[in-house]
């Protein structure tokens, strides 16, 4: 009996040992990237493995922002972010309810199209002819990232609102017909309100996916760097050709990307998490 | 409960006359095809007809300029003789193997130890989670920094705990720059796998093992002859996301390494992207094109075989058979 109590004790003791290691290991490379970036450069060269900077600076988030340009990419950043999440609650939701309804001509077609490109995965290989529809439109700017972003994300947005809708009861949707509403009526008073749930997901979704996304603007801002996001403005910083790495420059632009998702994260942790699992299932 | 009606409009609502009902049969068609066209041009602009455009390259020489010409199978044909690009592809499965035999153990295992009731668990579910909502570009420019051979945080960090004694040049050769895009690209997904497994353990039920130790069965023999095979059905879906995922990499290769050492950690997607937009040899459409295609095909088979291996194990082990909803 003893011995069975103090062996259980071992186990948790082991048990939180062994959580405690991983944790450590998930957030030391965050922790370290974060204080270094309040290191003067000489420093961030010289002293690697010491966590906290000797000398605190602001120099190279003030740097990054007047000299780097990352004023400029965070502003990029916002309206490619705006837009996609905006375009994608209004769209994806208006989809979603039709297919969950039956409404809309050729569903069938339209579920075949939507599952075919979710197969196939347009990602990589279709970088180039999606960048080249854009130049022939001439929206090979930051609207052409939006929707280029959308024809992505959507699809999996729209198959979680469809599921969503599919729950919804039908009574209160067959008064407001009896009222006289028509299809959009219906949608936009009745079926939207009910949505909330589902499109806090999927709002995250998309604000996660375009906040994060890299080879899009990427390849889209290879000749116009005006428009680059603060991800590919990062990554720019990386891959200078001169040999020394402009880290300073580097980790002050990655931390302006993570602090505020990590912040956003923890605030809304449960939709983030309930997104990204079903999303990826879906996807 | 009311039966579920599938059409979007019960019909004895609709106006008797029949000229009157047509018309609004019609109009409702419009507004229900105006609604649906915000997701379709994007749609249909750019990832369907981006797919038939590559298609239809991959035939073709092309170089930007002068207008595509139909070469036939010139380009497959290349690729089949092309060597560093058949390197690229045995490096992404060397990839996404890597990933999958180390990260995957490591989710189920920590998603048990979560499951287990114990205190705090949430914490550290929300800590392991949290490299999977960073931007995995980021993260690669990130580990750039940190695995930076002189000076470098990872080096600082290893020889403090005496595990290496003199600083390594990670991403200077082909075995540590491959290990280190490895264990990265597991730092930041084991925390989503995790939440898979944790969701199919919870579906466990706790009776079952319960009585397994009233019968005397071990924790590992409960493990290994329960929990295991009821979490087959999901650790196949993990499987398949991660097969999927770690083929079609791009990102992460991209900001780590960028291919290097001398192009030695290409993977499929970082070769093919330089013969589109690469600075050496770029604007090759016609043949980035073909390695498109071919790119594709390779993950969708890798995907299908697993599948299929899958299912077939699934069928001998419980000749009751599972009914699994395919996809």
């Amino acid at each position: 009996m003893n011995s069975r109590s103090t062996s259980k004790a071992t186990v948790r003791a082991l048990a939180y040992l062994i959580l405690t290691a991983v944790a450590i290991a998930t957030l030391v490379p965050l922790i370290y990237a974060f204080f270094a970036s309040f290191k003067p450069s000489a420093e961030i060269l010289s002293s690697g493995s010491q966590l906290l900077p000797e000398t605190w600076t602001f120099e190279n988030y003030r740097r990054a922002w007047e000299l780097g340009g990352f004023s400029r990419y965070l502003a990029n950043s916002v309206i490619v972010v705006v837009g996609v999440v905006a375009i994608d609650l209004f769209a994806s939701s208006m989809l979603g309810y039709l297919l969950a309804r039956r409404a809309v001509p050729f569903h069938g077609v339209i579920v075949a199209v939507m599952s075919f490109t979710l197969f196939v995965g347009v990602g990589t290989a279709t970088l180039y002819p999606r960048l080249q529809i854009a130049q022939v439109l001439g929206i090979d700017n930051l609207f052409g990232v939006i929707l280029v972003e959308l024809s992505g994300i959507g699809i999996i947005h729209v198959f979680l609102i469809r599921a969503f809708c599919e729950s919804l009861p039908l009574e209160l949707e067959e008064a407001g017909r009896l009222d006289g509403l028509g299809l959009f009526g219906v949608y936009s008073r009745l079926a939207l309100p009910l949505m909330r749930p589902i499109l806090a997901t999927t709002g995250i979704l998309a604000f996660q996916e375009a906040w994060n996304n890299f080879q899009i603007p990427y390849v889209f801002t290879i000749s116009d760097q005006d428009l680059r996001t603060l991800v590919v403005g990062v990554f720019a910083l990386r891959s200078t050709s001169e040999g020394t790495q402009a880290y300073d420059l580097m980790l002050a632009g990655a931390m302006i990307i993570i602090v505020p998702i990590v912040i956003l994260f923890f605030v809304f942790q449960r939709f983030f998490i309930q997104g990204m699992t079903e999303g990826s299932v879906k996807g | 409960m009311n039966a579920r009606t599938p059409v979007g409009v019960p019909e004895e609502q609709e106006p008797a006359s029949g000229r009157a009902r047509t018309n609004w049969k019609s109009k409702e068609r419009i507004t229900a095809t105006l609604m649906a066209l915000p997701s379709m041009i994007p749609l249909v602009l750019f990832a369907l007809l981006p797919v038939a455009y590559v298609v239809f390259l991959s035939f073709t020489r092309y170089n930007g300029v002068t207008s595509p010409q139909w070469i036939g199978l010139i380009n497959y044909q290349h690729m089949l003789k092309d060597e560093s690009w058949w390197q690229s592809v045995l490096i992404t499965l060397i990839f996404a193997l890597g990933q999958i035999l180390l990260g995957l153990p490591l989710s189920l295992f920590l998603a048990t130890i979560l499951n287990s009731g114990l205190k705090g668990m949430a914490v550290f579910r929300g800590i392991f989670f949290l490299p999977y909502v960073i931007s995995i570009a980021v993260i690669g420019v990130v580990f750039y920094f940190l695995l930076r051979p002189v000076n470098g945080v990872i080096n600082g960090i290893l020889q403090a705990l005496r595990i290496i004694s003199v600083d390594v040049d990670w991403l200077g050769s082909q075995g540590t720059a491959l290990a280190s895009l490895i264990l990265v690209g597991v730092w930041s997904t084991f925390g989503i796998n995790l939440i898979f497994f944790l969701v199919g353990l919870q579906t466990v039920p706790k009776e079952l093992l319960e009585s397994a130790q009233l019968d005397g069965a071990s924790t590992f023999q409960q493990f290994r002859h329960i929990t295991l095979p009821l979490l087959a059905p999901i650790t196949r879906v993990v499987v398949v996301l991660s097969i999927v995922f770690s083929l079609r990499s791009f990102d992460l290769v991209k900001t780590l390494t960028d291919g290097g050492p001398a192009g030695q950690t290409n993977v499929m997607y970082t070769y093919l992207f330089d013969y589109f937009f690469g600075t050496d040899r770029g604007s090759q459409y016609g043949y980035a094109s073909a390695l498109a295609v071919g790119a594709s095909v390779i993950a969708a088979i890798v995907s299908l075989i697993y599948m299929a291996l899958a299912r077939d194990r699934a069928v001998r082990s419980q000749a009751s058979g599972t009914k699994e909803g395919t996809r």
